[in-house]
């Protein structure tokens, strides 16, 4: 409870950290953003959720993963993320192997769509857990509770940094998830569904903060969407899943084409003036 | 606590005054323990009897709060507690087999009772590793599960023994009421190398205990051997649960009521969490013995009786705060 008044030690990020950052930037210019050789994964036995899928992005900074319900689009991001691990085959994101350890969590950020809150746990000590997964017994420093109010800011949400987060909207608690995510200080962002079942507002809001997030800071995003629109107007790369294997990927002008989204999602779609459009009977 | 513990030891059948039991302890601290004739009652009252329970009644509650505080968190559900996967049951059945098959002499100065209780409740643990061991992806709602079936069966197999020795009922049912009363410096010699090995075990795995609070994925995307790591937490609260129940039997209710008094009083920070319910847990015991020794002198009613009569109206106060909540 007294964490942050008491660490006043610490607020600047070590030598180490700094150094690991520049090492981050000068791979990430260098490597390709995504390769995918011949993952599989199966929840059960007998019934694949992704089918060797075969796959190289060297470019990007904003790539949605896309498709219908039940196509494998999170089960790719959680790979993404090191919580499952693959059947078959490598993972590589920014020329890193992504093997379900510390390090993976220390280069990616993963954002859940919904997490199930314990009671009482404060704003700020959610956003903290993003700074204490290395330490002993979770204490913190004045570095990372610096971190953490910054990043909350970022988010625009510093003035809910003392309220429980089981009391918060369903926006607001989306932007404390990135505000954690941000907190941790890697350069990709794995979000699963970052505007399903938020307001119009909030959607805009939060997709606005996520393109400055590549624009101005240089962070990398991978994001699970859902709406065609979204993904054609706000990411530049796309990778089209459909019943756990790989329809198309590339930019997402040239994937996102009626005829693909009627191919992938068997719904017949126009484009009105750069916008897709149901097309109804 | 200090005070209560000098009231504590200052009060029962004998009532010696305050200030003869600092003076007995301050003896017994600078090992000058030769002490008048006049002082042998209060300083065999106080040393040798009120000592070894008051330190009996701190290990237990702190014990079973912590391992209490460390099954919520694992569990992710604030209604689990030190007894949750089958080690009571698992406690009772060693004691039940002690009796009947006599072994009511033990070594080391300790009671075959107390022997067999904590070698029950291990062997529950182990049990359950073996599970664990087996079913490695297994999840938190599987292990709670399977402690749960262990619990049943382990008191079906109790309630089998018991059926077919009926002579030794009273013995057991009286031990699993839980009570401090028999505590003995050995025993409490033998518990607290386990305790504290166990409660550091603990206190440095609290980390792993704020992420899994949040999930497994959420601590799989933190970087967190979540395997080893409930490994780890199981092993440590079985083995400190283990202790307090081979030293007191079953006292009910501390392991689930203290902790969730923390989680009100300091948050969700599991570091903190443990200390505060550690020493909330040594304190709520202490008081619950207290009355236990006091209410109804110069006869004792037994501590598990007390705690969970004291613990489920504060029990109904936490649900009824939380009622009006809405989650």
């Amino acid at each position: 409870m007294n964490d942050l008044s008491r660490d006043k030690k610490r607020l600047k990020p070590t030598s180490h950290e700094r150094k690991q950052a520049e090492g981050d930037i000068k791979r990430m210019a260098t490597c390709s953003f995504l390769e995918l050789r011949g993952v599989s994964f199966a929840y059960q036995r007998g019934t694949n959720a992704l089918e060797s899928i075969d796959l190289t992005l060297p470019q990007g900074a904003f790539l949605s993963i896309m498709g219908p319900n039940g196509a494998g689009k999170t089960t790719l991001l959680k790979i993404l993320a090191g919580i499952l691990k693959p059947d078959g085959g490598t993972v590589r994101l920014l020329g890193e192997e992504i093997e379900p350890s510390f390090r993976t969590f220390a280069r990616f950020a993963y954002v859940p769509q919904f997490l199930l809150f314990p009671m009482d746990l404060r704003v700020i000590d959610f956003v903290l857990l993003a700074r204490t997964g290395s330490t002993l017994t979770g204490q913190v420093k004045g570095w990372d509770v610096k971190k953490a109010f910054e990043s909350l800011e970022r988010v625009g949400c510093q003035q809910f940094w003392n309220q429980d987060v089981s009391h918060l909207s369903g926006g607001e608690r989306q932007k404390v998830f990135l505000a954690k995510a941000l907190a941790q200080d890697t350069p990709v962002l794995l979000i699963d569904e970052p505007v399903t079942h938020l307001d119009l507002k909030n959607q805009e809001e939060i997709l606005c903060l996520l393109r400055s997030l590549v624009r101005e800071e240089g962070k990398k995003i991978v994001a699970v969407m859902h709406d065609l629109n979204h993904a054609l107007h706000h990411t530049d790369t796309v990778i089209l899943l459909k019943g756990g294997k790989l329809y198309a990927a590339g930019q997402s002008s040239e994937v996102l084409t009626p005829t693909t989204i009627g191919e992938v999602f068997g719904v017949e779609v126009e484009d009105r003036d750069g916008w897709i459009v149901p097309r109804f009977k | 606590m200090a005070l209560v513990s000098l009231l504590y030891l200052s009060s029962g059948v004998i009532s010696i005054p305050l200030s003869e039991v600092v003076h007995v302890l301050g003896r017994w601290i600078t090992v000058n323990r030769e002490m008048g004739g006049d002082r042998i009652v209060a300083q065999v009252a106080v040393l040798q009897i009120r000592l070894p329970r008051l330190l009996a009644a701190l290990l237990v509650g702190g014990g079973l709060a912590i391992s209490g505080t460390a099954y919520q968190g694992l569990f992710q559900n604030r209604l689990a507690d030190p007894f949750t996967t089958g080690v009571s049951a698992g406690a009772v059945l060693g004691c039940t087999l002690a009796l009947i098959l006599g072994f009511s002499q033990g070594v080391w100065g300790l009671g075959g009772i107390t022997l067999f209780s904590f070698g029950g409740a291990l062997g529950t643990s182990f049990i359950v590793f073996l599970v664990l061991g087996v079913m490695r992806r297994a999840s938190t709602a599987t292990i709670l599960l399977i402690g749960i079936s262990l619990n049943f069966f382990l008191s079906a197999v109790v309630s089998l023994l018991l059926f077919f020795n009926r002579n030794r009922m009273e013995s057991i049912v009286l031990w699993t009421m839980g009570s401090v009363a028999t505590a003995t410096m050995e025993k409490v010699l033998f518990a607290l190398p386990f305790l504290v090995l166990g409660s550091l075990g603990l206190y440095f795995s609290s980390r792993f205990l704020d992420y899994l609070a949040l999930g497994e994925e959420f601590a799989r995307a933190h970087g967190i051997p979540v395997t080893k790591a409930r490994f780890r937490l199981i092993l440590f609260a079985s083995l400190v649960s283990s202790v307090c129940v081979s030293l007191s039997g079953v006292v009910g209710f501390v392991g689930l009521v203290t902790p969730n008094m923390a989680r009100i009083l300091v948050g969700t920070k599991h570091r903190i969490l443990f200390l505060y319910s550690f020493l909330l847990g040594m304190l709520f015991l202490l008081l619950a013995d207290l009355l236990a020794k006091t209410l109804l002198v110069p006869a004792e009613i037994p501590i598990g009786i007390l705690t969970s009569l004291i613990g489920v109206p504060v029990f109904a106060g936490l649900i009824w705060r939380y009622s009006r909540r809405i989650y």
